[in-house]
């Protein structure tokens, strides 16, 4: 399903049916479920237009209330000063993107997965976050490459005590998604500051080029400037 | 036929030294001021719609504005070349009057510059202030703009929002709300709290953290009063609010659990009386009239209906036999 798409462009399989193609004149986008529903667009362009289907920032569905994702995961406990390297899963959301006159937009954005939000903080200056429950993985976890991505995740205690994790939150607007034939992969690092304070920061991927290609970031395609590519877990960890 | 000369006109005088030449200049210097003022504030809006909370960007906005304006201003003043000293005595007097006039401009005014550097609330807000429920469109100068869920336009003057009470329904991140759910005694609420739980984990907006809450509230009169206990980004809290109590309706009916109507066990002790004694008899009548002395025991739905049932049964006996004899 995902890559660049020519149209007309038709993809089918068991739970969607994805359609796009020239009907009098205009473009039609048009997507169905197995459950029934439905969902079309017409798009008026006198360019050349492609589509573009690739997973996307997983905080938009069923409407967009936060840009933060949080995966909780069993508790695990981290030496002082010592670092790992932990496979998670997080949530996909995909989003079909079309391209033309030199700009993009998003067509469609829709998951396979259930969609959950919690809150990470107080009720008042906490931030609302996009919740996902995984499971620890040392090695790569077989994952459903339409519903479920891969986290590798590098958690550094920095601290000189031992620290339980259980949880991080990163940052949407900072996400680099990555796909290949298997799997979607997001590389990311938790540094353990103190005992409740951590950072955490998307990696870019150097290596695997060739094999894992970039997804397109929705925010960047909408101008919402990049505030920073750090974000503070003030509120603990555990 | 009249010569006017126009360089003449502007050189004359208007008030002191002060040409009508120079007067002219002062208003076109502001005039000016003001069309770049707006020019320049148009273009930062358009510019920064998508970059910049509406909040920030209406201060930004309304600051490059007044700054250009009081520029323009200080550019302009010196055209009239006012001898203020001269204006100190007349200026002072004239002060008090405008102090008193303008009291409560003043200070709408100062409270107006609180609100926008303190701000409790922004603009979008859901706030009440001053028992006026309204989402807040504009936070100006002198006054508070908002609008009413019936579409009503509100003017509240600062003074007004600055020192009484508010409340911002939005301020915080997420906001809790709850329902009383009532089921029959006969109903299972370890089964209705499970119902409940399942849909709270289904619905998105329900936050996982903090946790829901589902108790038995209480043991009320004509049930069992099931306390159900949530937390929704205030974003979407009243679209959550609206749609979940309805869901836990249908759910938990689909079950065969059922809210249950009013109840009150009724006392009829000649009825009591009667049925007994029909029951005994097999003969029965109903008196309308009151006994207090007779003795008042409650009796059950099973009795009841057991009397109900012998006396109907009785009067359709004695009705038959009579048809019968009749025919």
């Amino acid at each position: 399903m995902y890559g660049k798409r020519d149209i007309p462009f038709r993809y089918e399989d068991d739970t969607v049916f994805l359609e796009a193609s020239e009907e009098k004149g205009f473009l039609k986008y048009r997507r169905m479920t197995s459950q029934g529903e439905t969902f079309e667009k017409t798009i008026v362009t006198s360019s050349d237009t492609r589509l573009v289907v690739n997973p996307i920032e997983p905080v938009n569905l069923p409407k967009k209330v936060t840009n933060h994702l949080e995966i909780e995961f069993p508790p695990l406990i981290i030496a002082p000063n010592d670092q790992r390297t932990i496979h998670l899963t997080f949530p996909i959301e995909i989003g079909v993107i079309v391209f033309g006159n030199k700009d993009m937009k998003p067509v469609d954005i829709f998951s396979y997965c259930p969609q959950k939000y919690s809150l990470y903080g107080p009720s008042g200056g906490g931030v609302i976050t996009k919740w996902h429950w995984s499971n620890i993985y040392s090695d790569l976890p077989e994952t459903d490459r339409l519903c479920e991505g891969i986290l590798n995740l590098r958690i550094h205690n920095k601290t000189n005590e031992w620290q339980n994790v259980s949880r991080v939150i990163l940052d949407g607007y900072a996400m680099k998604i990555y796909f290949s034939d298997e799997a979607v992969r997001m590389f990311a690092r938790m540094k353990l500051m103190t005992s409740t304070i951590a950072e955490t920061e998307f990696q870019s991927v150097t290596s695997h080029r060739d094999v894992l290609q970039k997804s397109i970031e929705l925010y960047h395609t909408l101008n919402i400037p990049k505030l920073s590519r750090v974000f503070t877990m003030e509120w603990g960890f555990d | 036929m009249i010569d006017i000369n126009s360089t003449g006109i502007l050189d004359s005088t208007f008030y002191g030294n002060v040409t009508f030449g120079e007067v002219l200049m002062f208003f076109a210097i502001l005039i000016v001021a003001i069309i770049i003022a707006k020019f320049i504030t148009i273009n930062l809006e358009r510019g920064l719609k998508d970059k910049v909370s509406k909040n920030h960007l209406s201060l930004v906005s309304k600051i490059v504005y007044y700054t250009i304006i009081l520029i323009g201003l200080l550019i302009a003043l010196p055209t009239l070349t006012v001898d203020f000293s001269g204006l100190l005595v007349a200026g002072g007097v004239l002060g008090i009057v405008i102090g008193f006039a303008a009291q409560s401009v003043v200070s709408n005014l100062i409270s107006g510059i609180f609100l926008i550097f303190e701000h409790p609330i922004k603009i979008g807000d859901n706030v009440l202030i001053d028992d006026v429920h309204i989402i807040v469109e504009d936070i100006r100068i002198l006054s508070t703009i908002g609008k009413t869920f019936d579409g009503i336009y509100v003017r509240i003057p600062n003074e007004k929002v600055f020192t009484t009470n508010i409340v911002n329904y939005v301020a915080n991140t997420a906001r809790r709300f709850e329902y009383d759910v009532e089921i029959r005694y006969a109903d299972d609420a370890d089964k209705t709290i499970a119902i409940i739980k399942g849909l709270i984990e289904k619905e998105p907006f329900c936050l996982k953290n903090p946790k829901p809450s589902i108790f038995v509230d209480q043991l009320a009169s004509d049930g069992v009063m099931i306390k159900v206990r949530m937390w929704a980004p205030s974003e979407v809290w009243w679209d959550v609010r609206t749609s979940m109590l309805w869901h836990i309706k249908v759910a938990i009916e689909a079950e065969g659990i059922e809210i249950p109507f009013p109840q009150r066990t009724l006392w009829f002790p000649e009825f009591h009386e009667k049925t007994k004694e029909a029951v005994q008899n097999k003969d029965v009548g109903i008196s309308s009239r009151h006994q207090p002395d007779a003795d008042m025991r409650a009796i059950s739905p099973d009795e009841v209906l057991s009397g109900i049932k012998s006396f109907t049964g009785t009067r359709e006996g004695s009705e038959s036999g009579n048809n019968n004899g009749n025919m």
